[in-house]
């Protein structure tokens, strides 16, 4: 099966400070001949943040060894992964907010100066054994920015914030994404699905093959913007991309809080949904369409939503 | 100074090979200089022996009998490079060990022009050092396991991978090999 993912960092849509940034980096690691700085990535999931590792590693022609917060349960999970990395290979580790903290600790050395510090001997007066280790490059990636512990954070030396992207970069995605799939898309088909895909191209991807299913079962041969309408009203997807949850939010906050101000627990808790998958998942795309304002006091609705959760302005109050 | 050679048998005598190194030809001395075959390939350790007017090279096969050979002439005074090479001519190394484990100095004996007295000389002062040199071992296998284990690996895995480690290097080495194989056991 042919990868959708891009190979190369040229051909990566999107993100363009960042990847302007790697591309500097990964150019001085070449002609220093040294391993590249750990970098940290950080923001909704399916933003690109393992594409970019495995795009790095393509770059730069070393293996990645991929790799989870939680998988690693024990300081020997994580000691049987360095030791057996080769110089220069890049380590990721996906979710990396959820290392257990012994596992973190060690870490910390060998991201530092290479070194896996064993501190042996419980009978005899305990000392350290410290094993040299390859040169190699620490990626993390993680959904919770909040939760990466200071001095895990300090160890990267970049940091980036993937950001969601517009409407007209998921198109461009899901062009060349259609092109590797054989499917015939119209630009104007494309973008339908890029106004959906709540700015994340994986949703964007899904979005491509359930469409494309929908427009093959009914005998349409390419994708235009009215099969790709057609087919949403189908599959009842809206014209902002928006599920369940992120009506509920709405709902929430315009009819228990009447529109806010009102805090994150307090919705978190109406919702009966974890703060964290509010702040991490459901609010980013509400901001960035401009359905939620973020204060100091708390989140207020914006008229376009209310629009769009058919109240209309003059019903408000004031 | 010389540590290792490695080259082509090009003449042989009673106790001394020609090693031609590209192009440059080493006398070496060797125990069982019979076994080594002309026209063949071999790696040697080198023990160089400088004196003030002649320079002797003595060859190893292994690092353990260049180890034994050197404990020798540092601890048993009267017995240099020759005499200790004429030892490894007539005892094979496991004899020499088990010789000296029993505390049995008549082994000994059939090295040509090596006294009653040198001889137990040689098992008491090589007994221990040999006493000593096996109970660091043991003390590094000791902290290898212990450390693995509070690492977090099975431990009866730690215990089954550790008996198998190369125990003539550094312990650094000898957990590195350990952390390999254990976490490579599991996939």
């Amino acid at each position: 099966m042919k990868s959708i993912r891009p190979q190369s960092i040229d051909e990566f849509i999107g993100q363009e400070k960042v990847v302007q940034s790697i591309k500097i980096a990964i150019q001085s690691s070449k002609s220093r001949n040294d391993h590249l700085d750990h970098i940290l990535f950080y923001g909704p999931p399916g933003l690109g943040k393992t594409t970019l590792a495995k795009i790095i590693a393509e770059e730069l022609k070393v293996n990645l060894k991929y790799a989870t917060g939680p998988s690693i349960e024990k300081v020997s999970d994580l000691a049987g992964i360095l030791i057996n990395l080769s110089v220069n290979d890049i380590l990721f580790i996906d979710e990396i907010h959820r290392l257990p903290k012994p596992v973190e600790e060690v870490l910390y050395s060998a991201m530092e100066d290479f070194k896996l510090p064993i501190v042996t001997g419980a009978k005899r007066s305990a000392h350290t054994i410290t094993l040299n280790l390859q040169p190699f490059t620490l990626i993390g990636a993680t959904t919770r920015f909040g939760l990466i512990s200071p001095p895990l954070r300090d160890r990267f030396g970049m940091v980036f914030h993937l950001e969601l992207y517009t409407p007209e970069e998921i198109m461009k995605i899901v062009l060349r994404d259609a092109r590797i799939l054989g499917v015939e898309i119209t630009e104007e088909g494309a973008y339908e699905i890029g106004k959906r895909a709540r700015g994340t191209p994986r949703i964007g991807i899904q979005l491509l093959k359930r469409v494309r299913d929908f427009s093959s079962v009914n005998g349409f041969d390419v994708i235009t913007k009215e099969v790709a309408l057609n087919a949403f009203k189908n599959l009842n997807i809206d014209d902002y991309g928006l599920n369940e949850i992120d009506r509920k939010y709405l709902k929430i906050l315009q009819s228990n809080f009447n529109g806010g101000p009102a805090g994150i627990e307090a919705i978190a808790t109406a919702m009966g949904e974890d703060r964290g998958t509010i702040e991490e998942i459901v609010e980013p795309y509400l901001i960035k369409i401009n359905f939620i304002i973020r204060t100091q006091k708390g989140r207020i609705i914006t008229s376009t939503a209310k629009e769009y959760l058919g109240f209309k302005s003059k019903d408000s109050l004031f | 100074m010389i540590k290792k050679l490695r080259g082509v048998i090009v003449e042989k005598d009673e106790d001394s090979v020609i090693l031609d190194v590209k192009g440059i030809g080493f006398e070496v001395f060797v125990a069982h200089a019979e076994t080594f075959e002309k026209g063949k390939d071999y790696e040697v350790y080198i023990f160089e022996d400088i004196k003030e007017n002649e320079i002797n090279l003595f060859g190893f096969l292994t690092k353990e009998e260049l180890n034994f050979f050197k404990l020798i002439i540092n601890k048993i005074s009267g017995v240099g490079p020759k005499k200790a090479l004429d030892i490894l001519s007539s005892l094979s190394l496991d004899e020499i060990t088990n010789a000296i484990k029993k505390g049995d100095h008549t082994p000994f004996l059939k090295v040509k022009g090596l006294g009653e007295k040198t001889a137990k000389r040689i098992v008491l002062e090589i007994g221990g050092e040999l006493k000593k040199l096996e109970e660091t071992k043991d003390e590094n296998l000791e902290i290898i396991t212990e450390s693995l284990i509070s690492l977090g690996f099975e431990k009866n895995r730690v215990k089954e991978v550790v008996k198998n480690l190369d125990k003539t290097k550094p312990i650094e080495e000898m957990m590195k090999e350990g952390i390999k194989k254990l976490s490579n056991e599991k996939h």
